[in-house]
């Protein structure tokens, strides 16, 4: 191709990644170059399968979906042995068993094939209707002939961030508990349990590895499994030390107990690695600075490349920092972090009242010197977000009993099109539809109804100011 | 089959500020050219137009036609529909258009009414929104039709124009109750994209008015209009009894209407569609299909008839609705006994109307039309 660099992207992978560039192979799908060559490494570099048909049935769940005439079909990869129908099987996990139907492979269309064997990457059916028994990183085996040990799975994940999952409708609580089953079996990394909230009714509390994998399955909630869901602020997980040194995991700001009770609370602190080119470090530095970082390293990977290293609360992260990075490096810089540990700090629990009553699924635990700042741009925030009503509503942050900041949403006064509707009534049919699509989004707290944006509005402060 | 037949030309003298209809300034044999268009577009659909009783010539400025051009289409529109069958036949015009010959000539062709966009007798007012002409051109205008006895008027006016103030508006009122028409229209003034208006807003350079104001307004207008005799009937339309405008009723009611013309929507048989909104487009297709183009939009009768309905004084009539959908909307909107509980809907057995506090606030009402 014309706009190909072959030597640049060489040095580039050698530079960022510390790969051999020399190694590479140049290719082009769409020119058909590169091909054979692929292929032939693939052969040459690429270890074949150990494994033996001989020994006993082990393999590997790595994924799982749900079809609803066939039950659960897990994916596997088979480290030793065979599976073919009629085989009794063997969850070494759960220690559930079943008969197996049909096993077969992807080409990627799924394709029967009479048995897989050692080597072999493919999909099987036994009627499995009981979501839980099947976990993805479990290994499967022979009821008759079973492995003495199971093949070693995946490293347990531990979420980062937690949030809160209601349906918009209450009725709807089962059909969300049976998703939230479905969607474990593709994602292993969901931690969830039920919670209930006074203002959104019964839901799940749900772990994620972060915003992005959470952002992803709330997506995939309304897609694949057209649920309306209402989503709360996330939150990362806090140490409280009680007065009588007991110490709680909290995930959840409305579950921190009352002050008076609390010796101190202690967040999680990651290890931020930021790569920027490296005009950008003023930039970065401040911003990492304002989200109560410490500065550890920094050092240039290349001439026009960076990479700064900060311990950060993970709190900060989540909170719009990664929108603020690339909003302040053009989008250049690209972040990495993994928890390094937990540190006291001087956090405090801001309550949101709406009309008068707190809304226990808008508090958030902040730091002490943001209180103020954060609980008036939130109060004008959701004074932006919450539509009108016929009564004047009060939106108040507050720490314990304390106010720190309110504004008004005013009551409706004129809110009346009084324009010449002739012909032409397909715009107004429009807005209608919008707010159809709208309200599947809202959830009625009280005589307030709070659309799904409000519960994020703590995450998107700096929209417009 | 539609009963009422909307016919749109889009030419203008000049082009308002806050108008986003689709219209334009066009030299002469364009007009022609689009004409002899509308022509084929009408009897293409002749078939349709059998039953039609109301006929209404809108646009940009149908007055803006040259007076040989404008008389032969009248007499082609007489010659394709059952003339015996009309019920009300308007026209739109500009106020510098309207001469006793104009007047003279749409009475002799058979139009019932005429419609005269005067918008504002306030010269600041009428420069914001680009109009041309100035409060004594309307006067001369409105005795050149009566002298022609021609009585059959309605004066659209638009107010809560950027500027304006109360003592603006009540001189507005007591100019519309001088000229005596038979009707009336108050708009307020709604800022649409697309406009210059809008472009002027979002780059600072008007302000529109603040809510109080506005509402005071309006109630202002629902106040002196009555009181003068004028029956409000719809949001912003008022009427001496009789004379209400049996055409946009028809889209009130949700009933069929067929538009031809560019840009022209139509909503027929439970389907609406409407016509290329650009010129070329519209008439390359009518000389390929002998239609404007009929590009349907996704319709929701009932919940259309519903919203069109409340915007009647009297309000959406549930036996009609019945008939013609068998729904109610109480079982498909429950959100509407809401409305009723906080005062802003009367509801009984026949229909369920706005109250005045509910007219004031018939957005947030609507959204009761949102769910279901």
């Amino acid at each position: 191709m014309p706009s190909a660099d072959v030597e640049k992207v060489r040095h580039e992978l050698e530079d960022t990644i510390g790969l051999d560039g020399k190694a590479a192979i140049p290719a082009s799908a769409k020119m058909g170059i590169g091909i054979v060559e692929i292929l032939e490494a693939v052969v040459k570099n690429v270890p074949a399968p150990s494994g033996s048909i001989d020994e006993p049935l082990q393999c590997l769940i790595f994924d799982s979906y749900y079809d609803t005439y066939r039950g659960v079909v897990p994916l596997v990869r088979v480290m030793n042995g065979v599976i073919k129908k009629g085989d009794k099987i063997r969850m070494m996990a759960t220690q559930a068993e079943f008969e197996v139907m049909e096993t077969g492979v992807f080409t990627p269309k799924e394709e029967t094939r009479p048995f897989l064997s050692a080597g072999d990457v493919g999909w099987f059916t036994a009627q499995i209707k009981n979501i839980e028994t099947i976990h993805v990183g479990d290994t499967v085996t022979a009821a008759a002939r079973p492995a003495d040990h199971p093949v070693p799975g995946y490293r347990k994940l531990t979420p980062m961030v937690y949030c809160g999952i209601y349906p918009v409708e209450a009725d709807d609580y089962q059909d969300l508990k049976d998703a939230l089953e479905k969607m474990k079996l593709s994602d292993a990394s969901l931690v969830y349990e039920p919670e209930t909230s006074q203002a959104l009714g019964f839901g799940f509390r749900i772990g994620f590895l972060g915003l992005l994998h959470m952002e992803i399955f709330q997506e995939r909630m309304e897609r694949e499994f057209d649920m309306n869901i209402i989503a709360t602020a996330p939150s990362v997980g806090y140490r409280v030390v009680l007065t009588d040194q007991k110490v709680i995991e909290i995930d959840n700001p409305a579950m921190l107990p009352d002050a008076s009770k609390v010796d101190h609370i202690e967040e999680p602190i990651v290890n931020a690695t930021i790569i920027s080119p490296s005009d950008y470090v003023g930039n970065i530095m401040e911003l990492c600075q304002y989200k109560r970082g410490t500065f550890k390293d920094m050092q240039y990977i290349s001439t026009s490349r960076v990479e700064l290293r900060y311990e950060m609360p993970l709190a900060e992260i989540i909170f719009d920092f990664f929108d603020k990075l690339k909003s302040y490096t053009k989008g250049y810089a690209s972040l990495d972090y993994e928890l390094s540990g937990y540190k006291r700090s001087n956090l405090t629990k801001m309550d949101i009242l709406l009309n008068g009553e707190p809304v226990d699924a808008l508090a958030i635990i902040v730091h002490t010197d943001f209180a103020y700042d954060r609980g008036s741009r939130m109060c004008s925030k959701l004074k932006e977000l919450i539509p009108r009503q016929l009564f004047e509503i009060p939106v108040q942050a507050a720490l314990g009993s304390k106010v720190i900041a309110r504004t008004n949403i005013k009551a409706l006064r004129k809110d009346v099109l009084a324009k010449c509707y002739g012909g032409d009534i397909s715009r107004k049919m429009k807005l209608l539809n919008k707010q159809k699509e709208g309200k599947k989004r809202m959830k009625a707290v009280g005589s307030v109804e709070i659309p799904q944006e409000a519960f994020m509005s703590v995450l998107r402060l700096d929209d417009d100011n | 089959m539609a009963q009422a037949l909307y016919v749109h030309i889009p030419f203008c003298d000049a082009i308002c500020t806050y108008c986003d209809f689709p219209k334009m300034v066009a030299p002469a044999a364009f007009k022609t050219a689009y004409i002899d268009a509308l022509k084929t577009e009408i009897v293409a659909s002749r078939a349709e137009l059998a039953d039609v009783e109301t006929i209404y010539i809108g646009g940009g400025t149908p007055s803006s036609l040259p007076h040989d051009l404008l008389s032969d289409l009248l007499d082609f529109l007489a010659a394709q529909v059952d003339v015996g069958r009309l019920r009300e036949w308007t026209i739109e015009a500009n106020p510098n258009d309207v001469t006793y010959d104009f007047a003279r000539l749409i009475k002799a062709k058979g139009v019932t009414r005429l419609s005269i966009g005067v918008q504002s007798g306030r010269p600041e007012l009428l420069k914001m929104m680009g109009r041309t002409h100035t409060k004594e051109d309307v006067e001369r205008a409105v005795k050149a039709v009566h002298d022609a006895h021609f009585y059959n008027v309605n004066l659209d006016f638009i107010y809560a124009v950027p500027t304006e103030t109360m003592a603006d508006l009540e001189a507005d009122l007591a100019f519309a109750l001088a000229l005596k028409p038979l009707h009336l229209s108050f708009y307020t003034l709604i800022l649409e994209p697309r406009t210059m208006l809008f472009h002027d807003w979002r780059e600072g350079r008007v302000t529109l008015l603040d809510e109080e104001l506005e509402a005071t307004m309006f109630e202002t207008v629902n106040r002196v209009l009555p009181q003068a005799g004028y029956r409000r009937y719809e949001v912003s339309n008022f009427a001496i009894t009789g004379f209400e405008s049996k055409h946009n009723l028809h889209y009130w009611n949700a009933h069929d209407y067929l538009g031809v013309g560019m840009g022209a929507h139509s909503l027929f048989g439970s389907t609406r569609f409407h016509n290329h909104p650009s010129l070329s487009k519209y008439l390359a297709s009518v000389k390929k299909t002998g239609t404007g183009g009929r590009l349907v939009d996704p319709c929701d009768p009932f919940r259309e008839a519903c919203v069109m309905g409340l915007r009647k004084v009297s309000g959406i009539d549930r036996a009609d609705l019945w008939v013609r959908f068998h729904q109610d909307p109480l079982l498909r909107f429950p959100r509407l006994y809401d409305n009723e509980r906080d005062g802003l809907l009367l509801i009984d057995d026949a229909s369920i109307r706005l109250t005045d506090k509910g007219l004031i606030l018939l957005n947030y009402v609507e959204r009761s039309f949102a769910g279901g």
